[in-house]
């Protein structure tokens, strides 16, 4: 058991990080259970709301508080808990051991100090460079990204860069003290499709010359197609399916994941026969009794409404968290629509 | 017929935009409750208001009349009693009469002097910024120029030449502070002339004035009942100030300046009720326009929700 | 960054020509005649006519306003009504006492107010934040005659602790309240705004950024959101020169000091028409420089300004 827990790189145990506002309790995120092993990249997917930002902000230690709190549960990181750690401990696996890229490259770079500035900052704290060599690793790390002409870009400031181009600012930067965890929320979502691609083409292969593992945070399953190893689907604050990739796309055993699959375009299916998920998130202050999908889910009946179901093994290494899931599998099989088509 | 259903749509257009600025007024009102600064701003302008108004109603003493003929030494910088609860004057005048009354002249210098500096505003940032151009940079250097000078200074400038009127002090200040108003109408007409709206009006063919004054004005004012609110707290403060060096509202006139600069020199020497009360006066006035134009502001801007 | 310097430098150019007409305007369109109020009741109608002629009153107001702005680009500003000083002496001789206010008050606003702005903020919702935001706003509402008022009975009459009024032989420890009376308003001004840009910045995502490289929280405010949150407050330093100005004439009021406020006012009492024209043209100047300053100094905060 204990041999096994040291192989993990992030285990994350029952972690629970509220929010309290005057409004009342959010429970952003309300118990979720997963791990990451050493070279592996996990995703986790869910709408916007679904807390998987909190849950990457829990892990870095960066949930602002107040009016968020770990209110429960264990981060554990190479066995320790980060949970329990200083917030001087905290700094020193801040953007060393565990780094992190943001969704928004146009406002993560700071606007008056030069990308170059903004790089070797980690590596001095981190590495205790000088500034001279500080800077000349970053130059290093530009080459890294695939940043043409890096020894001029070090001096120029973000706005005079391109939105992709800064997006591999932030990658190296991220990258710059090695890390083992490399966290990324949503870090494609604001670029073109085009430069997307050509983004995760750059982190799957820095991942692999690396050998860190990567936390990759979207709402966009083909995102999850491209680069994972294993997926967390959530869901109001819970993990509601969990395995792996080619497991979950072959086979989705919850309905709300099997909604996510039917609303993403593919090419050997008619495009216009999309089907949506009706509805909308539920409000965090007000969750419905039961299982927190009942609002949208088009499954949903008597016990749904009245008990929260627990996640269970579905099978060998696919976890789901719903009381039908078998009933999906015969419509599956049967070939039903569950959800309306939309064109 | 073309021209008729493209009427048709610009109609339903600007239906659905009153719609949203119904609910907006509802919004900005629900955000306007919860800020508790923002109401206690609005309670001190209110009373502020109602006790200019109701002045002669409020008090039993006349404003300027010298007690001190009649009563005698007593009621001679007299501290605050039951019958004077501000106490009295060097001439025995009654000090919260004053103040009351004082209200009154900073109410109506300010309002007057206020709506020119609105009406003024208005026009020209609407002028500037629909039409741009040279339209723009003329009003635009205008603005830039006036704005160089310290208010007080021109203010005084202008009004010690002529003989001291009410009129004159309002004409003056709203004379330099139509261009705060200005501005902001300019920034906002800029940003909505781009609005679909607008140029779909003008592709209709509808003629300027009328764009402006139906598709525009509704727009901006908003933002322009934000910055007079906030106005109102510098104009009754230049207002003041002007007096108490002498070149506003002139004695007997009860005026909360002038009471401050009569009586600052008996302040020290323990008879702090002439000059202490006008000043708490100006102070909670000024603080009420300021705390109830930020309210407003937060709660008039669609960003924050 | 250069042709920016150059561009705003130049641009300032049409709005001091503008401001040199205004104070034309503004002492031309006086009613009476300057000659009768200089001369006083004493004048004959020679004399007067004289006079007219020597000031150049009997021209087309075109001539008069073309002769105006060589005067001022000459520096010829002429002679005060009173004492026969020229109107560049004067100002000259009263600039030190304005200069050191102004400039004393701007420093301890700027400081103080960052300072406390910032400490506010990064300390929300506590009593230093609670009394802070109560000290600013009674600070922006009250009037400077009023804070110095009081100033002078604390300070000088019941702790004697520094000198209430008048300049002494020019020590500074008669410059202490009217420098704090002064800066007051602004500081009020400055602690508000630093505080509201503060509370903004530390939410931008540049700033998440700056924590997940595992920054010292000192360095995330001190480094990354300050620079940021200072560049609304260099406009209002740059816009508060004006009612500092203001408030110049009103502090050297209270405290009887020999400054260009004292000088404006008198003038204006006087109706010393050449002083009049002199100073108020020469304050619309610094606030025009200032304010030139202030968007220079933008090129250095604002790498976005400088490459625009």
């Amino acid at each position: 058991m204990a041999n096994k827990n040291k192989e993990k790189l992030v285990d994350v145990k029952n972690l629970k990080t509220y929010f309290y506002t005057e409004e009342g309790v959010v429970k952003a995120v309300d118990g979720i259970d997963f791990e990451i092993y050493p070279g592996e990249t996990l995703g986790i997917v869910g709408e916007s709301g679904c807390g998987k930002s909190v849950t990457s902000l829990s892990i870095m230690g960066l949930v602002e508080s107040p009016p968020g709190k770990i209110a429960e549960g264990e981060i554990l990181f190479e066995g320790i808990d980060l949970t329990k750690l200083s917030q001087a401990e905290m700094r020193k696996i801040r953007g060393n051991e565990i780094s992190m890229i943001f969704q928004e490259p146009m406002t993560s770079l700071n606007p008056v100090y030069t990308i170059g500035d903004q790089i070797s900052e980690a590596i001095i704290i981190h590495k205790g460079l000088s500034k001279k060599e500080a800077m000349k690793e970053s130059v290093e790390m530009l080459k890294k990204v695939g940043i043409p002409l890096p020894e001029q870009r070090i001096n120029e400031y973000p706005h005079q860069l391109s939105g992709g181009m800064r997006q591999r600012v932030m990658i190296a930067m991220a990258l710059s003290c090695d890390p083992k965890l490399l966290i990324a929320d949503e870090p494609t979502t604001a670029l073109d499709v085009t430069i997307q691609a050509q983004i995760l083409e750059l982190m799957n292969s820095l991942k692999a010359s690396y050998g860190m593992s990567i936390m990759m945070i979207t709402h966009d399953l083909g995102v999850i197609a491209e680069i994972s190893d294993r997926v967390a689907v959530m869901y109001a604050g819970k993990i509601v399916e969990y395995t792996d990739v080619n497991t979950l796309f072959a086979d989705p055993k919850h309905p709300y994941t099997w909604g996510l699959m039917n609303s993403i375009p593919k090419l050997d299916r008619d495009v216009n026969r999309l089907q949506a998920i009706p509805g909308i998130v539920p409000n965090p202050l007000n969750f419905p009794d039961g299982c927190k999908f009942n609002t949208r889910c088009p499954l949903a009946e008597g016990k749904c409404f009245t008990d929260e179901p627990k996640i269970v093994d579905a099978a060998e290494g696919h976890k789901v968290r719903c009381w039908r899931y078998k009933d999906l599998e015969e419509m599956k099989k049967q070939n039903v629509k569950i959800y309306e088509e939309q064109r | 017929m073309s021209d008729k259903n493209l009427n048709k749509k610009s109609n339903l257009k600007s239906e659905g935009l009153k719609e949203t600025s119904d609910t907006l007024l509802k919004d900005s009102w629900r955000k306007l409750k919860r800020n508790k600064l923002a109401l206690v701003g609005m309670s001190i302008v209110i009373l502020f208001i109602i006790v200019a108004i109701l002045a002669p109603y409020l008090t039993p003493y006349d404003p300027v009349e010298q007690l001190i003929w009649t009563e005698g030494a007593a009621v001679k910088l007299a501290p605050p009693s039951a019958d004077h609860l501000f106490g009295t004057d060097l001439y025995g005048r009654d000090i919260l009469t004053r103040v009351i009354y004082g209200a009154r002249i900073s109410l109506q210098i300010s309002i007057a002097a206020m709506s020119i500096s609105v009406l003024i505003g208005i026009i020209l940032g609407t002028l500037a910024g629909y039409y741009g151009g040279i339209i723009d940079d003329i009003i635009s250097w205008i603005i830039n120029v006036l704005y160089a000078f310290p208010f007080l200074l021109f203010v005084i400038a202008i009004v010690a030449f002529f003989p001291p009127s009410l009129i004159l002090t309002f004409s003056a200040i709203s004379l330099v502070y139509w261009m705060s108003i200005a501005r902001v109408v300019r920034g906002q007409v800029l940003s909505i002339k781009e609005k679909e709206f607008v140029e779909a009006a003008r592709a209709l063919g509808v003629k300027d004035w009328k764009i402006m004054f139906k598709h525009i004005l509704p727009n901006i004012i908003a933002p322009v009942i934000v910055q007079a609110t906030l106005g109102m707290g510098s104009i009754i403060m230049i207002e003041a100030s002007l007096t108490y060096l002498g070149f506003g509202t002139q004695p007997p006139t009860p005026s909360w300046g002038y009471m401050i600069s009569a009586g600052q020199g008996y302040l020290a020497q323990g008879q702090w009720w002439w000059g202490v009360f006008p000043a708490i006066a100006i102070i909670l006035t000024v603080l009420g326009f300021n705390l109830f134009g930020d309210g407003l502001r937060d709660a008039l801007d669609p960003k924050s929700r | 960054m250069f042709a920016y310097f150059i561009r705003r430098t130049l641009g300032v150019i049409p709005v001091i020509l503008g401001v040199i007409l205004v104070v034309f305007i503004l002492t031309t369109i006086v009613p009476g005649d300057p000659a009768r109020i200089m001369m006083g009741q004493r004048g004959d109608p020679e004399t007067l006519k004289l006079i007219r002629k020597e000031m150049g009153l009997d021209e087309p107001t075109h001539v008069q306003l073309v002769k105006f702005y060589k005067d001022v680009f000459t520096l010829n500003l002429g002679r005060s009504y009173r004492n026969n000083m020229t109107v560049i002496e004067s100002i000259k001789s009263r600039l030190p006492v304005t200069a050191t206010l102004a400039i004393g008050a701007m420093i301890i606003a700027v400081v103080l107010g960052v300072s406390i702005g910032i400490y506010s903020a990064t300390h929300q919702y506590t009593w230093q934040d609670y009394l802070s935001m109560i000290f600013s706003l009674l600070g922006i509402a009250s009037p400077v005659y009023f804070v110095g008022l009081i100033m002078v009975i604390i300070f000088a009459r019941k702790l004697g602790w520094v000198p209430g009024t008048g300049l002494g032989n020019g020590e500074w420890i008669y410059y202490v309240l009217p420098i704090l009376t002064l800066g007051v308003r602004p500081m009020a001004l400055i602690v508000r705004l630093t505080r509201s840009t503060m509370l903004e910045v530390v939410h931008q995502d540049y700033v998440k950024t700056a924590r997940a490289k595992g920054l010292k929280e000192k360095a995330v405010i001190y480094k990354h959101a300050l620079k940021n949150a200072l560049i609304p407050v260099i406009t209002i330093i740059g816009l508060q020169t004006a009612s500092l100005l203001s408030g110049v004439m009103l502090t050297e009021t209270i405290y009887s000091l020999p400054g260009l406020g004292r000088l404006s006012i008198q003038a204006v009492t006087n109706r010393d028409f050449p002083i009049i024209r002199g100073v108020v043209l020469f304050m619309a100047l610094v606030f025009v420089l200032a304010n030139l300053l202030v968007d220079l100094s933008y090129g250095f905060f604002d790498p976005r300004i400088r490459y625009e």
